[in-house]
């Protein structure tokens, strides 16, 4: 190890590279022409098609706002029916929190990520591309119900009993959710993107304690979308099951409950204010060095507090649910939280100050910096206002007013639109030839701070003075006319911010690239000089602001002077190093463009929007489709290790394909086991709390049960399923040979888990049990739905290796499909052996 | 040229882990132990005994984790070493470990914020 340091040392090497490999480069990163630009996987490509639908979305639902505060602006106003209004603020609040708060910061991730970690693309490109054209089809035939009656009408937090079917009949409700159920797999996806992203692909030097503070806030973001967003899908899968199939698990009358939705929808809820805010708090703390011209004050205090605030964010979600009678000791474990989660916040707010103040009058009063000092005050105050409604005797005061609608926008516009304002200006000069004007910007800034201040401020107290949020209109008599009219007033003005925004983006913002190389001077890698293809090196990096602290890094990068100057495997590659020191790995061989991700993002959102107008045969055709697609996409993933190893610079070989806990394919499916242990455990959470809230419909007595010798058979048909998958895995051949015994393994194990499963959903119906008869049935058969789709996926992964099998691309030395296809298959085995202890053993336990 | 064999320094995550989420997983423990054990006992035991079960299980489990924070705030070396994870260079084990002591400072708060409620509310009835 000591020779490679040695060698590291011997970077930057100036002598010349051979001619041709820029072009090469340029020829393996080139973007389509034409219309074919769809396939483009690049994620300056896609990062710039993401932020561009995310923008789009909040333009639209802006302009949904400024309806809603038309017809507030006078009392007993008839601009837009009642009807309308409900569709119109339910439309407003879904699409700026699914369709371009979270999609919006995500796409930053996917464009800023890997030009601030010179890596040459994040390492599931095609992922990444898949996740946002769902995104894209998905919201805009969601957003577009607005404008044919078709948009659900319960707030976007669409609470049962309003939205089941007996009380919002039609299809509207059911837009919302299998709308944005599909969007929160989008957004999965493009964190498990993140997560290995920030954790593998740095460059060789960048250990974790030199990360740039938007990797740390990026990966605090996904790792709380992994464990936050499975509640909200298990709520939208109950939802829809009960007005679908009239399984109860929120009718109280057959043993549900109503606040099980506000339990499940807020512990995805009140962490997705911080899903939204910490990456925004990240590229605050890029930004404000570089206009401070020093480093950040605070970096290590920083990493603590956005990882504290990701944590503490999700022991909060009762204070949504202060006034819903829970005992008032419970109300104070959250609202301590409440307060708790306070304390990191404000630990970035000083950090930015102190880093300003160290400037010593060197701070340099740019757009960038007027939207994150606007966002410094704006978020503070809405911070304040959090800790007022943290205080429950407070919070029942102000709950359901205007004070509430004024937090949260101080919150949300304070702590992310500003920065994502600020965003814009500071990188537009990244990925477009000019900079955005900075005259035009300053108008678009104060327009839009006093606009904000002037909307939302007489908020706070026609809120306190009684008005309620969601009412389509009041009385004269209520007073609250003039409060009302100014903040229409004021909404109208962060219209024309907007507007002259677009005028600006319209004006100066040209895809290409930069006429200046960093032109603000600052010490990030994002500010190399970048091609198709990203850096033309990889830099070893020795500190946290490289082109601060290395002198002449941005024409070694650009001669060629450090690591992987060129395409050793003739195609799309990057470097993987390791977790906590970033020492050169491996090389992943990356797909490039392609149609498979793009149908299959299409099928699936045909899937999707099909089943909820209940054209349920075409549904399933496309659901098939997007299957087909997706295995095709994936089948030349797994390329082998037929390249490698291969020099990447510095004396230094890697070898271009590894299995197991080192590769990266194999973290990605970890992460995804993470999210359905989350699932599962939102699951696990639902059952017991169902239980306690009406033991009644558990049953009584042992004999209503099924045999144990059921569960038994289930179990063991399961733990022999992960023996054979095990087995199959030591059976495979030498490169070039094939066993037979490999493929049979495969598929009689997969053919186990199904039958075990089918064991389970026969063995409940044989004792009686009905899901539709109550929320214990619901639970009992739901346990077995969610151990289903995981076994479903099993068996089409075990039919996609066996296929690889048989067309030679599985062997023992390239097995990484069939390694993840085993990870995939423990953890089915493990979540239905612990749902069959607690589905077949609690209700034992309870009767005894 | 030096032809590198890739390694499992992956068993390094396990300090990140213990290092970054350590902390905070005690005090999630604690808030979800709190918060169950609380909710279980008012809803299943009858009146006064709920109280005080309610009550005893707070205090406990209160105490269980502000002891575990102490220790990593005292000796953060000592737990990240348990785990042991080799080629670890120094400067990030010496990050890690400060920023281990610091989640565990913020989180020994939390709990002692949340747990302390036990004390000054009644148990199972609710105030207003």
């Amino acid at each position: 190890m000591a020779k490679i340091i040695e060698e590291n040392t011997a970077l930057p090497n100036p002598s010349p590279r051979p001619p041709g490999e820029k072009e090469e480069l340029l020829r393996i990163w080139e973007t389509p022409p034409g219309w074919r630009w769809i396939t483009a996987v690049n994620n300056t490509v896609v990062g710039l098609l993401y932020l561009g639908a995310a923008f789009a979305f909040f333009v639209l639902a802006g302009l949904l706002a400024l309806v809603m505060r038309t017809q507030l602006a006078v009392p007993e106003n008839e601009l837009v029916s009642q009807d309308l209004y409900n569709q119109i603020f339910t439309v407003h609040g879904t699409t700026m929190m699914f369709l371009f708060a979270v999609p919006a910061m995500e796409a930053l991730g996917v464009l800023l990520l890997p030009q601030m970690l010179a890596a040459r693309d994040l390492p599931f490109p095609r992922l990444s591309a898949f996740a946002i054209w769902a995104y894209i089809i998905g919201g805009s035939v969601f957003f577009s119900t607005v404008f044919y009656g078709l948009a659900p009408k319960g707030g976007w937090f669409m609470y049962p009993p309003l939205t089941l079917t007996e009380y919002s009949p039609g299809d509207n409700a059911d837009f919302w959710l299998l709308g944005i159920g599909f969007i929160e797999i989008s957004a999965i996806a493009g964190a498990i993107e993140i997560i290995v992203g920030t954790l593998r692909t740095r460059p060789p030097g960048m250990s974790l304690d030199k990360m740039p503070i938007f990797g740390w806030s990026m990966l605090v973001f996904a790792g709380m979308i992994v464990l936050a967003f499975p509640s909200v899908i298990l709520a939208t899968m109950f939802l829809e099951i009960e007005r679908s199939f009239n399984w109860p698990f929120f009718t109280a009358a057959r043993g549900g409950d109503p606040l099980l939705w506000q339990h499940l929808f807020w512990f995805f809820g009140h962490p997705e204010v911080y899903i939204i805010f910490l990456p925004a708090a990240g590229l605050v703390s890029m930004i404000v060095p570089t206009m401070a011209r020093t480093p950040l004050v605070g970096y290590r205090l920083i990493v603590v507090a956005l990882i504290a605030a990701g944590f503490f964010s999700f022991g909060l979600w009762v204070h949504h649910m202060f006034a819903t009678g829970i005992p008032s000791l419970s109300l104070a474990f959250f609202s301590a939280a409440s307060m708790a989660v306070a304390v990191p916040s404000g630990i970035q707010v000083f950090a930015w100050i102190a880093t300003i103040a160290s400037a010593k009058g060197r701070f340099r009063l740019t757009t960038p910096s007027l939207y994150v000092l606007g966002m410094l005050f704006i978020f503070t105050v809405g911070g304040l206002t959090g800790v007022m409604v943290a205080m429950v005797p407070f919070d029942w005061q102000a709950h359901d007013t205007y004070f509430i609608v004024a937090h949260l926008h101080y919150v949300l516009v304070g702590g992310m639109v500003f920065p994502l304002f600020a965003t814009f200006y500071y990188w537009a000069p990244m990925v477009s030839r000019h900079r955005l004007s900075e005259r035009l910007g300053k108008w678009s800034f104060w327009l839009f701070f006093i606009g904000f201040n002037v909307a939302f401020l007489p908020m706070h107290v026609s809120g306190l003075l009684g008005m309620p949020r969601r009412v389509w209109t009041y009385s004269e008599a209520s007073g609250w006319g003039s409060l009302n009219l100014v903040s229409t007033l004021g909404a109208y003005l962060i219209g024309a911010g907007v507007l002259v925004f677009i005028i600006d983006l319209i004006r100066n913002f040209r895809v290409g690239q930069s006429e200046e190389a960093n032109p603000w001077q600052a010490g990030t890698l994002e500010w190399l000089p970048t091609d198709l293809y990203s850096t033309r090196t990889i830099p070893h990096v020795t500190g946290r602001e490289p082109l601060w602290e290395q002198p002449g890094l941005s024409e070694q990068v650009e001669a060629g002077e450090h690591y992987l100057p060129n395409a050793p495997t003739g195609a799309r590659e990057t470097i993987v190093t390791s977790t906590i020191d970033a020492r050169p790995q491996y090389i992943i061989q990356m797909p490039g463009n392609g149609w498979m991700h793009f149908f299959t993002a299409v099928f699936t959102a045909a899937c999707f929007l099909l089943l909820t107008i209940k054209v349920v045969v075409p549904a399933l055709i496309c659901g098939a489709l997007a299957i087909v697609c997706c295995l095709a996409w994936v089948w030349e993933l797994d390329k082998g290790p037929g390249k490698g190893p291969v020099p990447i610079g510095a004396g230094i070989e890697l070898p271009v394909y590894v299995t197991g806990p080192i590769g990266h394919g194999w973290w990605a499916m970890v992460i995804l086991m993470l999210v359905a242990a989350s699932l599962y455990f939102a699951y696990l959470f639902s059952y017991l709390y169902t239980w306690t809230v009406s033991p009644e419909v558990w049953p009584a007595a042992v004999q209503d049960l099924p045999g144990l010798q059921w569960p038994a058979l289930s179990a063991a048909l399961f733990i022999a399923s992960a023996a054979i998958f095990a087995i199959a895995n030591r059976t495979l051949a030498e490169p070039g040979r094939r066993h037979f015994w490999t493929p049979l393994l495969i598929l009689s194990g997969a053919l186990l888990s199904v039958l075990a499963v089918y064991l389970e959903f026969r063995c409940q119906w044989l004792a009686g049990l009905r899901p539709a008869a109550s929320s214990y049935g619901a639970m009992v058969y739901m346990g077995g739905v969610l151990n289903g789709q995981l076994v479903f996926a099993v068996l089409i992964m075990s039919l996609f290796v066996t296929a690889r099998h048989f067309t030679g691309k599985l062997d023992r030395v390239r097995s990484a499909t069939l390694e993840n296809t085993n990870l995939l298959v423990y953890y089915t085995v493990a979540q239905a052996l612990v749902g069959l202890l607690v589905i077949h053993g609690f209700p034992r336990m309870i009767s005894s | 040229m030096i032809r590198l064999k890739p390694s499992l320094p992956e068993k390094s995550i396990g300090t990140v882990l213990i290092a970054l989420a350590g902390p905070l997983i005690i005090w999630g423990l604690h808030f979800a132990v709190v918060y169950g054990a609380h909710h279980l006992a008012c809803t299943l035991l009858p009146g006064h005994s709920a109280a005080f079960w309610a009550r005893l299980a707070v205090i406990a489990a209160t105490v269980m984790a502000l002891l575990a924070l102490l220790l990593l705030i005292v000796k953060p070396h000592a737990v990240l070493r348990m785990n042991r994870a080799g080629a670890t260079p120094d400067i990030p084990l010496a990050f890690l470990a400060g920023a281990m002591r610091l989640l565990a400072l913020l989180s020994w708060f939390g709990v002692f914020w949340a747990g302390s409620a036990a004390f000054f509310l009644p148990a199972c009835e609710s105030i207003v």
